[in-house]
């Protein structure tokens, strides 16, 4: 699971374009939107898209993601349950 | 006040204004589901042509000869009814198309940096004046959802400085995987019919269309006469605003700030009218009908009577507000309000009056409202009358009006970062912004920053040549087949507009907010229409100017003007 947290992190990094932030910068068990890492609605569908391509999970409905969203840590359990790649 | 003389829609419901018309009243629709075709596209619900409908002309794209199809028609509706004075190849006539996309379906990722010149949303306007023998430099909106209706305020602009008797105003857009990839990638899509305000609404259905309104001053529709009106009733756009939500640029502000504030411009225009319909946006996404119900209300306008077009022709893009003003037009003439497809019960949190069965138009007057990605959005008032009103322009002094800031930047894509960088500026969103965005804010930074704290009601109109060409390029590579994963934070950088709305946002602008694709920056047009702005009232201050990205360098050349 700590693996995947910091993979998780790095893609995070790169597919919300964070220029200037390293993985150690980022709380895994901080709120991903709003306070935290800040955020918004784009980046929640982009998150979407790193499910998918990364770890093969499709989510259709988009509110799903506040849950699965909450934390990098929830983010890493719901791959590690239903990653099919 | 200017006037319509003649209209056409072609669309995949029909071709001629009437047609359209009278297949919603018989409540027909084009729109339906569609599989992916092997793109790596979801199915989707849309109105699309058939095969074979599209012809292409000598020298013109499929996309430029719809809009020539469609501009024809209206030219010929007007012949039809007894006027053959208009020449289209006059000095006194202006072309201005509305798109988003334009040629987009022409991009291919093997092109890398395409140098098709066809992709430069201002040649398929110029290809488009062309053909008529026009001699003017046409003018080119690209303003996300609200072009439409942008085209026309813009038209009424041009019409009133004098410069032109007649206006025709063109709206078109095609799809192609590239656009109906980008709002898969939003979740923005239905598979079923689109049910605007509907408490069962879930997302949009995309159209594909071509629009013409032909408009002409008071001057020159006195000479025309009857042949001008639409079943016995001179229309006019009475008056348009645009305004910025500064709020997200793509989710709208829950509050409906934007286009509330284009609303309240209204009210002076319809003073002593009855307003007996607005044909709203309502896409049918949740969050865009309850923004709209929030402005309404707020505008005090939920108790009059409400429709929305999109589930009959899909939302046409560039064309949806040329048609849907076209077919409010048709509704206030011909008396019958049309109904929303599919609408059952009210799902927004203001109870709007929606239409759900056909209905009595009671009134002279209807509005039209339209919101897009970037923020910003439009509303303009329509009035049918039994003659012509002869209202000369009149403007306030534009004493004092100047500029009083400028900055150039010539720069490439590693500059405009440690620009950035070396300010000390700590705005998280700036490295997820596309580089037209980036150097719109670094360049709006240099041109603002310590000239005032509050930017209000400051309007922002901007100009460019390769529009958003860089992210297109960008956008495709993410969609090709193998490997389809469609990027929404690259997808919505593919309207230019987007850095108007990033630098309303940065500076918390409400003002219009408006982008122009022309060849070169022409420096007195633009300022002409700053100045125009602020002694209309529009705006206390005025952001304008070039910004252009392509192929890895940029240009900013920007002006703030404002009355001192």
């Amino acid at each position: 699971m700590e693996n995947l947290i910091e993979e998780l992190k790095k893609q995070i990094i790169a597919a919300l374009n964070f220029e200037d932030m390293r993985p150690e910068d980022i709380d895994a068990d901080a709120p991903l939107f709003r306070e935290g890492l800040g955020l918004d609605s784009i980046d929640a569908l982009e998150l979407i898209v790193l499910m998918e391509r990364k770890y093969g999970i499709k989510l259709k409905d988009p509110k799903q993601g506040r849950e699965i969203f909450r934390s990098v840590r929830t983010m890493a359990e719901y791959i590690e349950a239903n990653r099919t790649k | 006040m200017i006037y319509r003389i003649a209209d056409n829609i072609v669309c995949p419901l029909g071709e001629g204004s009437l047609a359209v018309y009278e297949a919603m009243r018989a409540g027909k629709s084009s729109s339906c589901i569609h599989d992916g075709g092997g793109t790596g596209l979801e199915p989707y619900f849309a109105s699309v042509f058939e095969d074979g409908f599209l012809g292409g002309e000598e020298g013109m794209t499929l996309f430029e000869s719809l809009m020539a199809r469609s501009v024809r028609g209206a030219l010929e509706q007007l012949k039809s009814h007894g006027y053959d004075g208009l020449d289209p190849a006059s000095g006194r006539v202006l072309f201005i198309i509305s798109t988003t996309k334009g040629n987009i379906a022409l991009l291919r990722r093997e092109d890398g940096f395409s140098k098709d010149s066809r992709l430069l949303l201002g040649g398929s306007a110029d290809a488009l004046r062309k053909s008529f023998g026009n001699p003017n430099r046409p003018v080119t909106v690209s303003n996300a959802c609200i072009s439409g209706l942008s085209a026309q305020i813009v038209a009424s602009r041009q019409i009133e400085s004098g410069k032109y008797d007649f206006v025709i105003v063109t709206g078109a857009d095609l799809l192609c995987p590239f656009i109906i990839s980008g709002f898969q990638s939003f979740k923005a899509l239905s598979q079923e019919r689109a049910r605007s305000f509907d408490a069962s609404r879930n997302g949009l259905n995309l159209g594909e269309a071509a629009a013409t309104i032909i408009y002409a001053s008071s001057g020159a529709v006195g000479n025309i006469g009857e042949a001008a009106m639409l079943n016995g009733k001179y229309v006019a756009l009475a008056g348009g605003a645009i305004a910025n939500d500064a709020n997200h640029i793509s989710a709208p502000s829950r509050t409906g700030e934007g286009l509330f504030r284009t609303l309240s411009c209204l009210f002076p225009v319809l003073e002593g009218r009855k307003t007996g319909l607005v044909c709203a946006h309502g896409t049918a996404t949740a969050y865009n009908d309850a923004m709209e119900a929030a402005a309404l209300s707020r505008a005090s306008l939920e108790r009059v009577p409400v429709n929305s077009l999109k589930g009959y022709i899909g939302h046409t893009l560039g064309a949806a507000g040329v048609i849907e003003t076209i077919v409010s037009m048709y509704e206030m003439c011909y008396g019958e309000i049309l109904p929303v497809p599919d609408f059952h019960e009210i799902g927004v949190p203001v109870p709007l009056d929606v239409a759900a069965r056909p209905r009595h138009f009671d009134g002279d007057a209807f509005i039209k409202t339209v919101s897009g990605f970037g923020g910003c959005n439009a509303s303009a008032v329509f009035v049918a009358d039994d003659g012509i009103a002869l209202i000369k322009a009149c403007e306030a002094g534009d004493a004092g009006v100047k500029v009083t800031a400028s900055v150039r930047m010539d720069v490439s894509g590693s500059d405009v970062n440690d620009i950035y960088r070396s300010s000390g500026t700590d705005y998280p969103k700036f490295f997820k912004m596309d580089m037209l965005s980036r150097l719109g804010f670094v360049a709006a930074a240099k041109l603002l920053d310590g000239k005032g704290e509050s930017w209000d009601d400051t309007a922002v109109i901007l100009a460019n040549r390769h529009a958003s060409l860089d992210d297109d390029v960008k956008y495709l590579a993410t969609i090709s087949p193998g490997d389809y994963y469609p990027s929404p934070a690259l997808f919505v950088y593919t309207l230019a507009n987007i850095v108007a709305g990033e630098i309303a946002i940065r500076y918390g602008m409400h003002g219009e907010t408006t982008f122009y694709i022309d060849d070169a920056f022409d420096s007195a047009a633009m300022s002409e229409e700053a100045r125009r702005l602020i002694v209309s009232r529009r705006a206390s201050k005025v952001v304008f100017g070039w910004i252009d990205w392509y192929d890895g360098k940029g240009c900013a050349d920007l002006s703030l003007m404002e009355k001192i």
